[in-house]
């Protein structure tokens, strides 16, 4: 028994070491994804690894130069728990770190692999900040808050829309500090901030602001806010109610079926993402093979992301050669104009905020529709708070 | 020093020690942090263990605490970065991490005291939804503090210098003085109001007082655990100290056992141990030939689990209210606790016998008057009976003047001093004592321990019995490691006796002390109420039922009908007195005697 145990194990050895055979042709990239599964942060997370994980299906199957390991272990939505998977991810090789989709754990993460020399992303953290608080090794992935707010002011200018009111909320930096980004673009542009309103995650009753806003004489052209569910809905409706005919801007926090299920609430808001889907373009694919990966329909472009993230470590590595932390951080902050899913991304002089392409959508008629996708100039960005 | 605390100091040092020569970066982190949860479930089990109040507020000065310590501790350079509104004397200075530390504690723990402070005016439930109300308006200034903070943004670059030696020593710190205070004196008054609110305060326990200090302890230590944790992460938002850190400490201390030291050790241990070992199960793995998928989310559900099972199999935790020391094969002897202050003389030292005196007491439950204008007054060294049907108001007459009870009109002064309404505390101190209709024992605490909790509370004279006397005296030697709730009814009848004795009273009310008693115990019982008078002098108000016993014992005896006095004389007239006959037999019955 134990005799054909030892030869039972021998075989399976030599087989194992046999099919690994072959990958000794290619490096090996190790990327450990110490993001979120679980907690507050999954609905940004597993989704931007669902992404991420066909494109290393993608990666593997092309036969390039590098095979791409995954390791993925869950942190919680918790900050403690990033650091320390980060540290055995990095201490187990890992070559790049994915980090969650907030600035606590990605820079409590990022300034491990900081320390270690390695580079890292956060899966869609948007505060272009983290880059001076982690360092030269950390990059963003998403579309970073000064680029959406810069994008949205843009559009409004074009709409000839004159006037805004700001609705933020200062517990997030997402809430708080895009609508100013967007403040700010908007007045550079030539337009007027003409008021500011303040609202706590979770609350339901808009009454003070929305009468705030009723009391603008003129009312506003334009009410810009980061708010998302359940806030977005339920200022919105307060909001329509009191007669506000003002056009309603929104960021990505909208990009959900919710916003488009409200009906003529909904009708016109304007927000934006990091792409839209229009059949027969490179993103428009991408939606059809998440469908045909995981058998569910993608809502979000959050999967694109992680799957362009993919492509931008992917792209370094080959430029670097190497897999080395200081190779490869040198690769990724030298892209420019790389071709991924969502359009085109951009590193280079970017200060490790990468320019790529936003997609502007309106709600119409009970369903969102594309207005435009453009790569905002970096000329015009605001300085990230 | 107990060796229960020194065999845990010696495993989390050994653990502290392993890692530091052998683990991994990643290991240490583990470790650190594992210790850094002990400092903080320890300092939460010295509030919610002593007093039984469950608290989510614990993690609201944790952040202040770790805000405190970062901007002591931070280079002056990155703090005017990052934080450029700080005000002068804050932002040019950059304490060493010890200092740092020391500096937090102290005033995280001054600001425990002053919260403390109102959060000890409120019982039970309220006191919870009270620290509840803390962590919310807590997380919103850290928020909207942004002189001190950066608001929701996380504040970065604390210099990380917590290791696992470091962070070991502040856990054995915390654990030597949280097992030290839980067996102080001040640890044994709030164990004592924890098992029995009422009885402790009429035991001369000030709860009030005694939860601040409770309070401010408990949140000294959890400063300390948030500063520890601040130089360990190195990074944090008001957001890390919200509801999910609030209840991760409770299941840790829920787990492990809220009373106990070493349960909350263990606890933090159990569950730490339960996500690690999850954590690396989560990904998937394979067994053999069998492939187990990945399922993120398994620590979750394991801590919960883990939750709900001991919540289900043992309510108290793994340790309940035991320490190491029951568990170590040697003998432990018990704490013995001496008088608080010698020699402090009552505030009326006078020659002549001392006196209460009950003026016109009324009280009204709604439409219904309970005691109306009843006067009786009790002389030192008699036994003064008071009897009466069901509901005449003997209880109530009890309560109003043990100061239990709030009445509506009348007054009572022990000897010379007028008494405040509604505060057993003052009459603990001023030499009277009482027992319960219902037993109310500090149940969970050793017998030696509902003595002693009585004992360290009021002043007494310097030859006044020591415990083991008391215990002697009241027949339940040799009984003193007993928990309270295992001694059989009429042992508990005699510890609530020896508990009012512990205060060196003058007066002892005893209500119904011979209720539910076979005849032995009544004649021993009996046997020690008249050698209370007869030795001691005391001045003893004796409600019960038993007729014969108290017409036998008693010098006078009152008697109460519908909250009224309608006899107040002694024994034989009060055998001879038909009215009394009416009210308990209606009419008909002449006198008691037939």
């Amino acid at each position: 028994m134990k005799q054909s145990q030892m030869i039972r194990h021998f075989a399976l050895s030599l087989a194992v070491s046999m099919t690994a055979a072959p990958a000794f042709a290619q490096d090996t990239l190790k990327i450990g994804f110490a993001v979120s599964l679980t907690g507050y942060l999954a609905p940004y997370d597993t989704p931007t690894v669902e992404g991420a994980k066909i494109a290393i299906a993608d990666i593997n199957a092309s036969n390039g130069p590098y095979k791409v390991e995954a390791i993925i272990h869950d942190v919680r939505s918790d900050t403690v728990q990033t650091s320390v998977v980060v540290q055995e991810m990095i201490d187990d090789g890992a070559n790049v770190i994915v980090l969650p989709c907030d600035d606590d754990p990605a820079i409590a993460g990022g300034l491990i692999a900081q320390d270690a020399g390695i580079p890292s992303f956060s899966t869609c953290a948007t505060n272009a900040s983290l880059t001076q608080a982690i360092g030269e090794f950390y990059f963003v992935n998403y579309a970073a808050d000064i680029v959406q707010g810069a994008t949205l002011a843009q559009y409004a200018h074009e709409q000839e829309l004159e006037t805004a009111y700001l609705l933020v909320s200062p517990e997030t930096t997402y809430t708080g500090n895009l609508p100013l980004y967007f403040g700010e673009v908007f007045e550079k542009q030539g337009g007027k901030v003409v008021g500011k309103g303040t609202y706590s995650l979770g609350q339901q009753d808009f009454s003070a602001e929305v009468t705030h806003i009723t009391n603008l004489d003129p009312q506003p052209d334009v009410v810009m806010t980061s708010a998302y569910e359940p806030d977005f809905p339920a200022f919105l409706r307060q909001l329509r109610s009191a007669g506000v005919t003002s056009a309603v801007y929104g960021s990505d926090g909208i990009d959900s079926p919710t916003t488009v299920s409200l009906g003529t609430i909904s009708e016109g808001v304007v927000f934006t993402n990091a792409g839209y889907p229009t059949p027969g373009t490179r993103l428009g694919d991408f939606f059809d093979q998440y469908e045909a990966f995981y058998g569910k329909k993608l809502s979000n472009s959050f999967a694109a992301t992680g799957y362009d993230m993919m492509q931008v470590i992917e792209a370094a590595a080959i430029a670097a050669g190497s897999v080395d932390g200081r190779a490869l951080r040198d690769a990724i902050d030298a892209i420019d104009g790389l071709d991924v899913v969502t359009g085109k991304i951009s590193y280079a002089g970017r200060e490790r905020v990468p320019a790529r392409s936003v997609s502007i959508n309106q709600v119409s008629d009970g369903a969102v529709i594309h207005l435009d996708t453009r790569v905002i100039d970096a000329a015009i960005l605001p300085r990230s708070k | 020093m107990r060796l229960g605390n020194i065999t845990l100091a010696l495993i989390l040092l050994a653990i502290a020690t392993t890692a530091t020569v052998f683990g991994s970066t990643a290991m240490n982190n583990t470790v650190s942090y594992f210790f850094i949860l002990v400092v903080l479930v320890v300092a939460l089990g010295i509030y919610v263990g002593n007093t039984g109040i469950v608290s989510f507020g614990h993690p609201a000065f944790m952040a202040i605490a770790a805000y405190l310590t970062a901007i002591l501790v931070m280079p002056a350079a990155r703090k005017s970065a990052l934080l450029p509104n700080l005000p002068d004397f804050l932002s040019t200075f950059s304490a060493p991490p010890l200092l740092g530390i020391v500096i937090t504690v102290f005033v995280v723990g001054l600001i425990g005291a002053g919260i403390g402070l109102a959060i000890s005016r409120l019982n039970g439930a309220s006191a919870t939804i009270a620290t509840l109300g803390l962590l919310i308006v807590a997380h919103s200034l850290l928020v909207g503090g942004t002189t001190f903070t950066r608001g929701a943004q996380a504040l970065y670059g604390i210099p990380k210098l917590v290791s696992p030696i470091s962070a070991a020593i502040g856990a054995i710190i915390t654990i030597f003085v949280a097992d030290w205070f839980k067996h102080s004196r001040w640890g044994l008054a709030a164990r004592a109001v924890r098992e029995d609110e009422a009885a402790a305060a009429a035991s001369g326990i000030s709860i009030k007082r005694n939860r601040t200090i409770v309070f401010c302890l408990s949140i000294a230590f959890t400063a300390l655990g948030g500063a520890m944790f601040a130089l360990h992460l190195g990074v944090f938002s008001p957001k890390e100290f919200y509801f999910t850190l609030t209840f991760s400490l409770l299941a840790m201390l829920i787990v492990g056992g809220a009373s106990s030291t070493a349960g909350a050790v263990v606890g933090v241990a159990v569950i730490t141990m339960i996500t690690e070992v999850l954590r690396q199960a989560e990904p998937g793995f394979s067994l053999g030939p069998i492939q187990i998928p990945a399922l993120f989310g398994l620590t979750t559900i394991g801590i919960s689990v883990a939750l709900i099972l001991t919540l289900y199999r043992r309510p108290e935790g793994i340790f309940g209210l035991k320490e190491l020391d029951d568990f170590l094969p040697f003998d432990i002897k018990p704490r013995v606790y001496k008088r608080s202050v010698i020699n402090t003389p009552r505030p009326t030292a006078s020659q002549t016998p001392k006196s209460i005196r009950v003026q016109s007491l009324t009280k009204r439950y709604g439409g219904v008057t309970a005691l109306d204008a009843v006067s009786i007054d009790l002389q030192q060294g008699e036994i003064l009976g008071l009897i009466g049907p069901n509901g005449s108001g003997k209880s109530t007459f009890l309560s109003c003047a043990s100061g239990i009870q709030r009445f509506d009109e009348g007054e009572v002064w022990v000897h010379d001093t007028q008494m405040a309404q509604g505060n057993p505390v003052a009459y603990a101190h001023n030499g009277v004592a009482r027992t319960f209709q219902n037993i109310r024992l500090f149940a969970r605490l050793s017998v030696a321990e509902n003595v002693s909790a009585a004992m360290v509370s009021v002043p007494g004279p310097a030859n006044s019995p020591t415990v083991a006397d008391i215990l002697t005296r009241v027949g339940l030697d040799g009984m003193a490691l007993r928990t309270a709730s295992t001694l059989s009814y009429g042992q508990q009848r005699r510890l609530e006796i020896a508990r009012a004795l512990a205060i060196c009273p003058d007066f002892l009310l005893l209500d119904e002390p011979a209720a539910g008693m076979n005849s032995t115990e009544t004649d021993d019982l009996a046997a020690l109420i008249m050698s209370l008078r007869d030795e001691n002098g005391l001045g003893i108000l004796l409600v019960d039922h038993d007729l014969p016993m108290i017409l036998r014992l008693s010098n006078r005896v009152a008697v109460l009908n519908e909250g009224k006095l309608i006899a107040l004389a002694s024994p034989e007239h009060i055998r001879e007195n038909p009215e009394v006959a009416a009210a308990y037999f209606g009419e008909g019955q002449s006198t008691l005697s037939e």
